[in-house]
């Protein structure tokens, strides 16, 4: 148990007072700003208990499900991944990296070389003892030959991993990067067994819960790791998966206690959950966004004072309240997030101009010119609605959006980095390195607006070695500055993170990186009975 | 022509059929924009992965090669692995058939009594108050789509009252009370749908074969009401009650994709869907074709049943 921990169950059995713990809590570098979200998390309710089974209604079950973490593709796949597996790395709600079964590292010379010294007393399901060899073997599996892992680009900066001992591996990678820490907190980089690569049926892993019942597209069930290493649970005797797709039917079945935990609320529903005495809503602000990508190699948006009449054009404030009713928060047109500690705040928030719109879409020569522009719910739910109100505020200064709904299931693949003008959307990502290396370095296959800018590329590299914190702070303030003057990229807004539970189920914490407690819950999780 | 060779001619026909169709369903898979590796890989998709995962699924041979291999395997019994999961496909579908089937099976059982009932009730005494009464409410009830019977069924029973479950997790295992229960509200959604149909063809029918000649002379002759409704006009309505129930049951199988995914039924409707989206094109093709035969044995089976009921169709004009 973590000093925080401690020190909230202290106040909560009134053993401590508020003050007492606040001063803590002041003690342990935890910020008064976070501290009411700690309080007013309902993960602490009282001791856990015990027993009982936990139902999930996920937002799909499909056949293409795995447990080999190089294959994940949906939020419910990590999710049950995260029950069987454990990471080296995990990642704090902080966004800082948390030893995990990597129990300590350290950089060598610079920060090209990385030392691991791995947990002692962790078990596989089957019995065998966890050492660097499956670390290796499971990094490895990212980035040898055919894999088709999402993960490889960022693993691919490892040169060679070499173990000293059981219980120590070294990273050597081909440049220095001070992030690699958290960087291996992904949700892919989950340790799996060395050799290991049949997942089909009861997978082995060292996580808190073990495989009983897996088939793919119907049914997965997972029983208590009674071994398990970690000493913040598991409680639960049984996680069932459930895959439940339409929106109405996952909230019936909440509702109605079918399923006692649901993953991905509509904010629509989300007073549908209010109003319910049997439920609770879970919400984590988080650094997840819907954006308009613009590309800025081709028609018409490679228009510098096109870009600034739409920039100036929408009304983020009335997207935040109307599509997200309220749960979420505006964008500054870079993709860094006020809850990210790099986040800069010296740049000047862009607010909703039509005067400066029209000003601009005039200068471009494009007054009331149609220009197409590619919404859809693919990238997020409520990005379809979003992009209607952008139509509607860019209308008032003088720019004529003509919206087009393409077919869903080709989104990524013939309209996003292929339309001038298109919505998209990203999760968040722990560092804003991974974020500005994925979508807007230069020769980034997934640089969605083809922003390509000699220093911002510059400024990434230096910071990937640079690891004074404030140093690096001032460097990627630069960037975002970069992005939102100079870029194709536009926050329409920072979406948050909203699931429910029923009443009696606890132990579900906040985390800006991914729903459930970052994926995580199964572990923390429990039922008052 | 005796009834056994019309029957093999039929059976003949429906392979044709089935074969016809596999083509159409091949080529309507390989129009389909996209293709598996990019619906695998989504936003994450780079041309390097795209080829890599082309390649490890076989999708780089020509088409027709493929199909052929795919019919072959087909015919063999090999139903083939999903090129999404690798699963193999005939597990895929045997759960899923035999959810369908059981749904499907309870709603005929209901709904084809209940339906020729009320339709002979209404034929009775067309336009009387009976026959008003059971019109309007059948009507009503097809008029009403089955997502919005769906959710204020569940709103009221499952939610509010709590009496029922609000989705129909079937698995294998389950006892009977507890499949009983998840079975109530898609069972009445989908009675809802396909009663009207039914009620609506039966009361034609019959009322057809109550103004013919015949009947008149049975009437004059003194023939009781029930005896004229159940040995006269119902076994000469029954070629289009039975074309009718077949049509029903047909759509009970392959087409009840709104209340599978409200009740987040394992059903194959759904499967078939996911698997368009995926563009998992074996279980797409093998879908289709299980639904294909389905309606080709069904409407043989009506043929029969209108053939076997009425001796007259027997021999051509």
């Amino acid at each position: 148990m973590s000093k925080q921990d401690e020190l909230l169950k202290a106040l909560h059995n009134k053993k401590i007072s508020r003050r007492d713990f606040l001063m803590g809590m002041g003690a342990l570098g935890v910020s008064a700003a976070v501290m009411p979200s700690l309080l007013a998390t309902p993960a602490h309710a009282g001791e856990p208990q015990k027993g009982g089974k936990i139902t999930v209604g996920v937002e799909a079950m499909q056949a293409k499900d795995s447990l080999d973490p190089t294959q994940y593709f949906s939020t419910a796949n990590i999710l049950m991944g995260f029950s069987v597996y454990d990471g080296l790395v995990n990642r704090g709600a902080d966004l800082k990296p948390v030893p995990w079964l990597a129990e300590s590292w350290e950089s060598g010379t610079d920060a090209s070389e990385w030392i691991f010294e791995l947990r002692k007393d962790v078990k596989w399901h089957d019995g065998k003892p966890f050492t660097a060899d499956d670390v290796i073997y499971s990094c490895g599996r990212h980035t040898r030959e055919g894999t088709e892992s999402p993960a490889k680009g960022y693993m691919s900066q490892i040169q060679e991993m070499t173990k000293d001992g059981d219980h120590v591996v070294k990273f050597k990678l081909k440049a220095p990067n001070a992030d690699f820490p958290i960087i291996l907190s992904d949700t892919r980089v989950q340790i799996s067994q060395k050799g290991y690569e049949d997942f089909a049926n009861t997978t082995v892993g060292t996580g808190p819960f073990k495989v009983k019942e897996w088939k793919a597209g119907s049914r997965y069930v997972f029983e208590r790791n009674e071994d398990y290493w970690g000493s913040d649970g598991p409680w639960v005797d049984e996680i069932e998966f459930l895959g439940i797709g339409d929106i109405t039917a996952r909230v019936n079945a909440l509702l109605s206690g079918d399923i006692n935990v649901m993953l991905e609320l509509d904010p629509k529903a989300v007073k549908l959950i209010e109003r319910n005495k049997k439920v609770d809503l879970l919400r984590s602000p988080s650094g997840a966004y819907v954006n308009l990508a613009m590309m800025l190699d081709r028609e018409p948006t490679n228009n510098a004072d096109f870009r600034q009449a739409l920039k100036y054009g929408i009304d983020r404030e009335q997207i935040v309240k109307n599509v997200f009713k309220g749960y979420g928060s505006v964008g500054n047109d870079h993709p860094i997030s006020p809850a990210d500690p790099y986040f800069c705040s010296d740049i000047e928030q862009r607010t909703y101009d039509p005067d400066k719109a029209r000003f601009h879409i005039k200068k471009a020569g494009m007054e009331g010119k149609s220009i197409d522009l590619y919404a859809s719910d693919v990238p997020g739910a409520g990005a379809l609605s979003a992009c209607q109100v952008v139509q509607q505020s860019a209308k008032k200064g003088g720019i004529n959006l003509n919206l087009i709904n393409p077919p869903a299931d080709t989104y990524w693949s013939a309209v996003w980095i292929k339309k001038p003008l298109v919505v998209s959307g990203w999760d968040m990502r722990p560092v804003p390195d991974l974020m500005f290396s994925i979508a807007f370095k230069g020769d980034s296959d997934w640089n969605e607006t083809k922003f390509k800018n000699d220093q911002f590329d510059k400024l990434l590299m230096e910071a990937r070695s640079t690891v004074d914190f404030d140093k690096r702070k001032e460097m990627y303030c630069e960037m975002q500055r970069l992005i939102q003057d100079e870029g194709g990229h536009s926050t329409l807004a920072f979406r948050d993170i909203l699931d429910a539970k029923a009443k009696n189920v606890h132990g579900i914490s906040e985390h800006p990186s991914g729903p459930l407690g970052f994926y995580q819950f199964a572990r923390t999780v429990w039922i008052e009975s | 022509m005796t009834l056994t060779v019309l029957i093999a001619r039929r059976l003949l026909l429906g392979v044709l059929i089935l074969l016809i169709v596999s083509v159409l369903v091949f080529i309507g898979t390989e129009i389909l924009p996209g293709d598996v590796a990019q619906a695998i890989l989504g936003q994450g998709a780079t041309p390097e992965l795209i080829e890599t995962v082309r390649e490890r699924l076989g999708l780089n041979a020509p088409a027709y090669q493929r199909y052929f291999t795919w019919l072959g395997n087909l015919l063999t019994g090999n139903l083939g692995t999903s090129l999404v999961s690798q699963a193999d496909i005939a597990d895929l579908i045997g759960e899923r058939i035999f959810n369908t089937v059981l749904l499907a099976g309870i709603t005929a059982l209901i709904a084809v009594p209940l339906a020729i009932c009320l339709g002979l009730l209404s034929a009775l005494k067309p336009d009387s108050w009976t026959d008003r009464i059971i019109s309007t409410v059948s009507l009503s009830l097809i008029s009403l789509p089955d997502f919005l019977v769906a959710i204020l069924l569940v709103s009221i029973f499952a939610v509010q009252l709590g009496w029922l479950p609000a989705i129909a997790n079937m698995r294998p295992g389950q006892d009977f009370f507890t499949i009983a229960r998840m079975m109530v509200l898609p069972v009445t959604v989908l009675v809802f749908t396909v009663l009207a149909h039914m009620v609506r063809m039966t009361r034609t029918a019959v009322i057809n074969v109550l103004s013919s000649p015949a009947t008149e002379m049975a009437i004059l002759k003194g023939v009781p009401r029930w005896r004229l409704l159940f040995v006269h006009a119902l076994p000469n309505a029954l070629a289009p009650i039975a074309n009718v129930v077949a049509l029903n049951l047909a759509y009970l199988i392959s087409g009840i994709v709104v209340v599978e995914t409200l009740f987040n039924f394992t059903g194959l409707g759904r499967l078939m869907v996911e698997a368009v989206t995926t563009r998992d094109i074996p279980v797409v093709q093998v879908c289709a074709m299980i639904f294909c035969s389905v309606y080709v044995l069904l409407n043989l089976v009506a043929d029969v049943i209108s053939i076997v009921s009425n001796p007259r169709l027997r021999y051509p004009k």
